[in-house]
């Protein structure tokens, strides 16, 4: 049987409690060391770029309760890297798992659920 | 095709927290006797429904629809031969209820419902799509997505709910989407569109969101607001609407057209949700109800709405409730809108049917309308058009591999191989006919599509909206 | 022997008409609760049993389906309805002209109902798809309905029966005046297996026909759009 919710993720000496997708169950656990250990299991070291992603969902979720839609965050990610990375394109070369799933799990937000 | 047994076994959805599960008022945890209490439930299902009454005595194992399941076509595992699928439930049913599985239980294959039969329940009920392509293979017609909805459901009332649909469920209830996206979210996302194909087309097209005294509701995916292609094909529903002068709002209360009550087999789930979309029409005192390009929502409206929470307060002029497709189909025959091919002159498109489109739905009111209406707009608006080969298409099509709840990252191994059908049959038209781009009608194909593609070679976005590919060929009037 | 022949036959057609017309009305019974119609079908009801009825002579579906599957079940099921209309001689002298008009071609008949089943047979033990699916039961019904052929068979090529006496024995049967038989082992193994064959046939898969008129996934017109 899949397992219930007992995940947790280790960061230094710290134990923080995960659902089983490795998503953080409490947001006040982020840190940036948090999206760094997420990142580095997964093979990923973070640039300047995927913060800058990182940052915005952040953002946004303090405004909103919710990450942007794809379509705003291509937007702000162009107002802040220059109108050539304003696609989708870029955002999946740097989370190739999706930007909204991989790039929220960083951010330490919950993962967007429904049709997409 | 060979067998393969236990080949994904091992695939199982997360089942749902006891908080998802409480929301929804099933038990927190695997109830304790929960063995007499889902043989109850089944007895109880099987008398209330006569098409799972059918699929427990009908079936002789003929064996018709055992290379005909996408799962099974992709992973070998018996269990997803939908036969296979079925006798799970089957063999329980008849060790309980009936004179040859009491007393001669080896004889008829009739099992308990012990922990290794538990475990396959749920693990097979949840990689079935319920897309229901074997029941157009089936001689008696035997509904698969019947008996694994009564097994989910089942499942949910022991203690098994599954998270994804659960949770789903339970954001609908709270949000008023799928999504979880909050008014405030989805009104500064519409404001952003609107700027958006401003800019692109130099035309104020409007995103109107809670507008009372508009003629038409506009109940679509929330992953429309939130996702690609989906979002594309929301700006096509715009445009159409814009061009044809037709005053429309969406709802941020019912701001979803998914209806996963209809997942997890729950009439009273189906129920609560589909309640959202009449109030909001009436809150917004509509005179029509259209719905977004969602493939099981489609089902669930046209088939179930109006039974389900009563339209009758909607203008009779017209169908209650219409699909985004048949309204732009019917305002392209009039010629109220017209395309220009050319704007989609470096797109090879094809086309994918949508399992609760094709087999559970029609558009338009010619027979096959759900088949040609899309078809229609696609000749109309691409210069280059191709159809992929006829048994993966129209009722013969195969399921995108993420539909009926499904679409969840643990499954992915299942959903990468259940998707294997429908990619043989679109490679095959890209090297044949160098196609570019597929394009679909359900927001669930469109997700799982965006995620599968790569893992066969193809870039994300070579999946379409219909109405994305519509609108970019929509000739707009430059309006004051 | 006459006597149990007599009882089995008539005690078999009780179960079997009785047993048909229970599992019918329960069906009535049972509630369609939702509109589940396999799309695109027809729009009158008149269409649908139109298609149903195609369903049920020459089994489109499991044509598109599989061929291997539909050559031999399509075979055996014909052969056996004409199997069936070829005993109707039974019932008058002279035979009915359906069946006067068949008996010439009783062996081919024959052959093709054995056929029929024999394909059946080894798609279920040789292919490892249906084979994973199948139950003794499954076996069984097939050996049971290939048992009866055989003999009928034996009978058929040894003139064992005495056709006047049998019809006598037959309307016997109508009339409740029954009539001796000549003692055949061979014959009372062939009309056992056959009530056994027509018990069971409305309490087992075999019942598969009439449940397929009642599918809410082909049984419903699609309403009309509102």
């Amino acid at each position: 049987m899949a397992p219930t919710s007992d995940a947790v993720l280790v960061v230094e000496n710290l134990t923080l409690a995960t659902d089983e997708e490795g998503y953080l169950v409490n947001r006040q656990d982020w840190s940036r060391q948090v999206a760094e250990t997420m990142a580095a299991a997964d093979g990923v070291e973070l640039s300047p770029s995927h913060w800058e992603v990182i940052q915005l969902l952040q953002e946004y979720y303090d405004n909103y309760e919710i990450a942007p839609a794809i379509r705003i965050l291509t937007k702000a990610v162009g107002k802040k890297l220059g109108k050539d990375k304003a696609n989708s394109r870029y955002l999946y070369e740097l989370y190739p798992q999706g930007p909204a799933k991989q790039a929220c799990r960083y951010a330490g937000l919950p993962k967007p659920t429904g049709c997409v | 095709m060979k067998i393969k047994p236990d080949a994904t076994a091992h695939v199982q959805p997360h089942l749902a927290s006891a908080e998802q599960q409480a929301a929804l008022g099933f038990p927190t945890e695997l109830i304790p006797n929960w063995q007499e209490e889902a043989v109850r439930l089944l007895g109880e299902k099987v008398t209330e429904s006569r098409a799972l009454k059918v699929a427990m005595d009908a079936c002789m194992k003929c064996g018709a629809c055992t290379d005909k399941c996408h799962y099974f076509l992709g992973t070998q595992d018996p269990y997803n031969m939908p036969v296979a699928r079925q006798d799970l439930m089957r063999s329980v049913y008849r060790r309980h209820y009936t004179f040859s599985g009491k007393y001669l239980p080896w004889l008829v294959g009739a099992k308990d419902l012990d922990d290794a039969m538990l475990d396959r329940w749920y693990t097979y009920f949840h990689q079935c799509s319920q897309c229901r392509r074997c029941s157009v293979y089936c001689p008696v017609g035997i509904d698969t997505s019947e008996v694994s909805m009564a097994g989910r459901d089942i499942l949910a009332s022991i203690g098994m709910g599954q998270k994804y649909a659960n949770q789903v469920i339970g954001k609908v209830h709270t949000k008023g989407n799928n999504l979880g996206l909050p008014q405030p979210a989805l009104a500064d996302t519409l404001e952003g569109l609107e700027e958006d194909v401003l800019e692109d087309t130099g035309v104020p097209v409007r995103f109107p969101l809670d507008e009372v005294g508009a003629d038409v509701l506009l109940v679509t995916p929330s992953a429309d607001f939130f996702a690609e292609p989906h979002v594309d094909g929301l700006i096509g529903y715009a445009k159409v609407m814009h061009q044809a002068g037709i005053s429309w709002t969406l709802s941020s209360h019912a701001s979803e057209a998914a209806n996963f009550g209809l997942f997890v087999g729950s009439a009273q789930q189906t129920k609560n949700v589909a309640l959202r979309i009449r109030e909001a029409a009436l809150e917004l005192g509509v005179r029509r109800l259209v719905f977004g390009e969602c493939g099981h929502a489609w089902r669930v409206a046209q088939n179930h709405l109006s039974d389900l929470v009563g339209l009758e307060f909607l203008d009779a002029a017209y169908p209650r409730p219409q699909h985004i497709a048949e309204v732009t189909h019917e305002l392209w025959q009039t010629g109220v809108i017209t395309f220009d091919k050319s704007a989609n002159a470096s797109r090879v498109v094809t086309f994918h049917d949508s399992c609760n489109v094709a087999r559970a739905s029609k558009l338009g009111n010619t027979p096959g309308g759900q088949f040609t209406v899309p078809r229609d707009l696609l000749k109309a608006s691409c210069e280059h058009y191709v159809e992929m080969a006829k048994p993966t298409t129209h009722q013969s099509t195969f399921c995108c591999g993420g539909g009926g709840g499904l679409l969840t990252d643990e499954l992915m191994e299942l959903r990468i191989k259940g998707a294997s059908p429908r990619m043989n049959a679109l490679t095959q038209v890209i090297e044949s006919h160098q196609v570019t781009h597929m394009v679909a009608m359900c927001a669930i194909c469109k997700s799982q599509f965006s995620a599968v593609f790569p893992e066969y070679g193809l870039e994300f976005d070579s999946v379409l909206s219909l109405h994305q590919v519509v609108g970019d060929a929509l000739l707009m009037t430059p309006s004051a | 022997m006459s006597t149990l022949l007599a009882f089995a036959i008539s005690v078999s057609i009780a179960v079997l008409c009785l047993g048909t017309f229970y599992r019918l009305w329960r069906l009535t019974r049972s509630p369609i609760t939702r509109h589940i119609a396999i799309t695109p079908t027809p729009t009158t009801r008149f269409g649908i049993f139109i298609a149903l009825l195609i369903e049920t002579v020459v089994f489109r579906t499991l044509w598109r389906a599989s061929f291997w599957t539909w050559i031999f079940s399509w075979l055996f099921h014909l052969c056996l309805l004409l199997t069936i209309l070829i005993h109707a001689r039974f019932l008058s002298i002279p035979a009915p002209k359906i069946s006067a008009w068949l008996m010439p071609y009783t062996t081919f008949v024959s052959w093709g109902l054995v056929i029929g089943l024999l394909g059946l047979l080894a798609r279920r033990l040789l292919v490892d798809r249906v084979r994973f699916v199948s139950s003794p039961s499954d076996f069984l019904h097939l050996l049971l309905i290939l048992t009866i052929a055989g003999l009928g068979m034996m009978l058929s090529a040894s003139h064992s029966v005495n056709v006047y006496e049998m019809t006598l024995f037959v309307q016997g049967l109508f009339n409740g005046a029954w009539q001796p038989l000549a003692s055949n082992f061979v014959l009372l193994m062939h009309v056992l297996g056959a009530c056994v064959l027509l018990c069971l046939y409305p309490f087992s898969k075999l019942f598969h026909g009439p449940l397929m008129w009642f599918n809410p996934t082909r049984s419903r017109p699609e309403p009309p759009r509102s």
